[in-house]
């Protein structure tokens, strides 16, 4: 019996009962749709935590920190290694040897230390923000000129110059409120002016930073610095938006200010951060692999997302599953119709059986009917749980703020489509197996003396 | 000249209540290829058990059916179809068609089972609706036929898989005699033209002498095979039912 002429007969046959097909389709189809619009709900939820997460930190960064052995931790009294106190040494310095050989590895980009100057202040006229200041991060240093708003990235040795973040450039020409960090309430109108502006020249062109230190007699002593303002980020959405970086070598030569100590000591105690920037997402777990067994520490973004994916794919699994039950009550729907609808044809089927219609082709007759329901509820279901996730977006947008309007409640990705469809096609297969299987023991003489 | 059914010590019980009614016991029969033989019999006498049993629609409880040289207890329920499929066409007092299939595709099923693409098989079929007289009434579906018309549909779906063997329950049962006359005059024809050994139970005795032999069963059991082939000679034995 060909295949495809065996599709075309169920079709027909299932619109010899069309309302009982078209309500057991339509309980495979609102089955189908509960599947999709809560898997699609819970894949949206992770998309948009990765990606807030992404705005946060860079994908493709992993942070390298020196690693320390647990028992001088709990030695020094602090077991939940809050803090490292500084008379405790790391297994393995981090310094520039380290940061050469993670140069090394096969699919780093960059390397470069990362040095936090806090206990600083930005000055801009009347206003002043209290931050701190980072050492250039390996992804800024990629010359991608649509990563600037204004200006230019900051030369290697360039003193006093700085390169500011959105906001806190923002917050320095006044256009956005100091006390309002996440900029939330910026005006619409602003989301226009993120197009890049690189080479020209920040309306704003210099500020004082005011840098301060503790001093051997426990006085604060302040440097005041006048420093250009060479270039200003686009808006990222993440952390850097309020950020201020300067060069690295200026960094150190901060820090030692800061902590008053000499090149060598700087140098022996090495780096507290090392930032590296792999070239592709798919790289960075081998690359992370390689420092841990180099005896640091690692943390990167991909670390959190493989977390938070097998969080999500418990939360999609119960979600699938909750939905299945609607799924699952239309295939005793389908089950109870396709009984019926063997006992309405039994003397066709002994009709069949006696012009020699094998039990195969009897069986595949009424699964294939039964897996149509299936598949053309799950198309049915599919549309619905598309229309679903649609409103649900288009609802969400309305209660977002407008820079936020990107992010999707819910999603329906390929997989999910494909899956939902197949789902749906082999609950509705696996339906018909019970009747098939009793169409296959009709006596054909007994069917035939039916009148 | 070779067998087309041959019967060994067939016997055959039904379950009733507690104990059995014996339906058919100790049949011994051999049909040899192309012949046409009727099957008579008051009701009850296991004409179409007979039938049924030959078409492996039901198995004996004891003794061998051998059609073609194929043993039909050794097969299993879909070789039984395959077999039926290759060998065996049924005709039947209420030409059991499909009624929501036309008269066409009733006809084309045995070779939709077959395997047989279709356009191939509404070529066949169509053909056969010809030799029966029907193709007027391709698109027709069975209830918008006469009794007759629905037989001729039912006669040629039994040979659109050219059987060696066609077993007939009353194929006129249902029909007034001069569409009955038709009818048999079309069954004896196939007989003729393409040496179809046809088997058919019939209460109408006028039928028998379309037939060659007449075999009459009582009470389960063969009670006479007459052979009318020599010419009408058995006709004037009187043997009860001529």
């Amino acid at each position: 019996m060909n295949k495809l002429e065996l599709i075309s007969m169920s079709w027909s046959n299932l619109w010899r009962t069309s309302v009982r097909t078209i309500l057991t389709t339509a309980g495979v189809a609102i089955g189908t749709a509960a599947v999709v619009g809560m898997v699609g709900i819970g894949v949206g939820l992770q998309q948009t935590t990765e990606q807030m997460l992404g705005g946060l930190w860079d994908v493709n960064t992993v942070s390298v920190m020196p690693k320390y052995d647990p028992v001088d931790i709990a030695a020094a009294g602090d077991p939940f290694m809050m803090s490292v106190p500084s008379d405790i040494k790391p297994i393995r310095t981090l310094d520039d040897i380290a940061l050469r050989e993670i140069e090394r590895i096969e699919g780093v980009i960059s390397a470069s230390p990362s040095l936090t100057i806090s206990g600083v202040s930005l000055r801009a006229g009347k206003r002043q923000i209290n931050t701190s200041l980072t050492s250039l991060k390996p992804s800024l240093e990629e010359n991608s000129e649509d990563r600037l708003l204004y200006g230019r990235y900051l030369k290697e040795n360039e003193r006093n110059a700085l390169l500011l973040g959105y906001t806190l450039f923002r917050q320095l020409t006044g256009e956005i409120e100091i006390t309002d960090p996440f900029a939330q309430n910026a005006p619409p109108q602003e989301i226009s002016e993120t197009k890049p502006k690189a080479g020209l020249k920040p309306p704003l062109a210099a500020v004082t930073i005011n840098f301060s230190r503790m001093n051997l007699q426990g006085q604060m002593e302040n440097k005041i610095v006048r420093a250009r303002i060479a270039g200003v980020l686009a808006q990222t959405g993440g952390m850097d938006d309020l950020s201020a970086f300067l060069p690295l070598k200026t960094a150190q030569t901060l820090q030692r200010w800061q902590l008053g100590t000499t090149v060598q000591q700087q140098r022996r105690d090495g780096y507290q951060l090392i930032e590296v920037l792999v070239e592709s997402t798919e790289e960075v777990e081998r690359v992370q692999q390689i420092i841990l067994d180099m005896d640091f520490n690692v943390f990167s973004l991909q670390q959190i997302l493989e977390q938070l994916n097998s969080f999500f794919v418990v939360v999609q699994i119960i979600l699938a599953g909750i939905a299945s039950i609607a799924l699952l009550v239309s295939s005793l729907g389908i089950i109870s119709a396709m009984i019926m609808s063997v006992y309405e044809r039994t003397r066709d089927i002994g009709i069949m059986k006696v012009v020699g219609g094998s039990l195969g082709d009897i069986k595949w007759m009424f699964m294939t009917e039964s897996a149509m329901i299936g598949f053309i509820g799950g198309i049915i279901g599919l549309l619905a749980g598309f229309a679903i996730i649609h409103l649900l977006n288009f609802v969400g947008s309305q209660f977002l703020a407008p820079g936020e309007a990107t992010a999707s409640l819910a999603l329906l990705p390929a997989w999910l489509a494909g899956g939902s469809l197949a789902f749906a096609t082999i609950v509705g297969m696996l339906s018909g197996v019970y009747p098939a299987h009793r169409a296959t023991k009709i006596s054909p003489l007994e069917a035939i003396r039916r009148e | 000249m070779p067998y087309a059914i041959k019967i060994d010590k067939l016997k055959h019980k039904f379950v009733f209540g507690k104990g059995f009614i014996t339906v058919l016991d100790d049949i011994n029969l051999t049909l040899e290829s192309g012949e046409f033989v009727s099957l008579v019999g008051a009701s009850g006498s296991g004409k179409s058990t007979l039938l049924n049993l030959i078409g492996g629609l039901c198995r004996p409880t004891e003794g061998e059916i051998c059609i073609k040289g194929e043993l039909l207890s050794r097969m299993n329920e879909n070789q039984l179809a395959i077999f039926r499929r290759k060998h065996v066409g049924f005709i039947f007092q209420s030409y059991n068609l499909l009624p929501s299939l036309t008269a066409w595709e009733n006809v084309a099923l045995p070779l939709f089972f077959a395997g047989i693409s279709k356009s191939k098989r509404m070529v066949q079929a169509k053909k056969m609706l010809e030799v029966v007289g029907l193709s007027h009434r391709l698109t027709h579906k069975p209830s918008e036929l006469s009794g007759g018309e629905q037989q001729r549909i039912g006669i040629a779906r039994a040979l659109i898989n050219e059987p060696d063997v066609i077993l007939a329950d009353e194929p006129t049962g249902n029909l007034d005699s001069v569409t009955s006359e038709g009818i048999m005059e079309l069954l004896a024809k196939m007989n003729h033209e393409k040496n179809i050994t046809i088997l058919m139970v019939t209460h109408n005795i006028n039928l028998t002498q379309n037939t060659r032999k007449v075999i009459s069963l009582k009470d389960g059991r063969i009670e006479r095979i007459s052979d009318l082939s020599g010419i009408g000679a058995y006709s004037h034995e009187g043997d009860g039912f001529l």
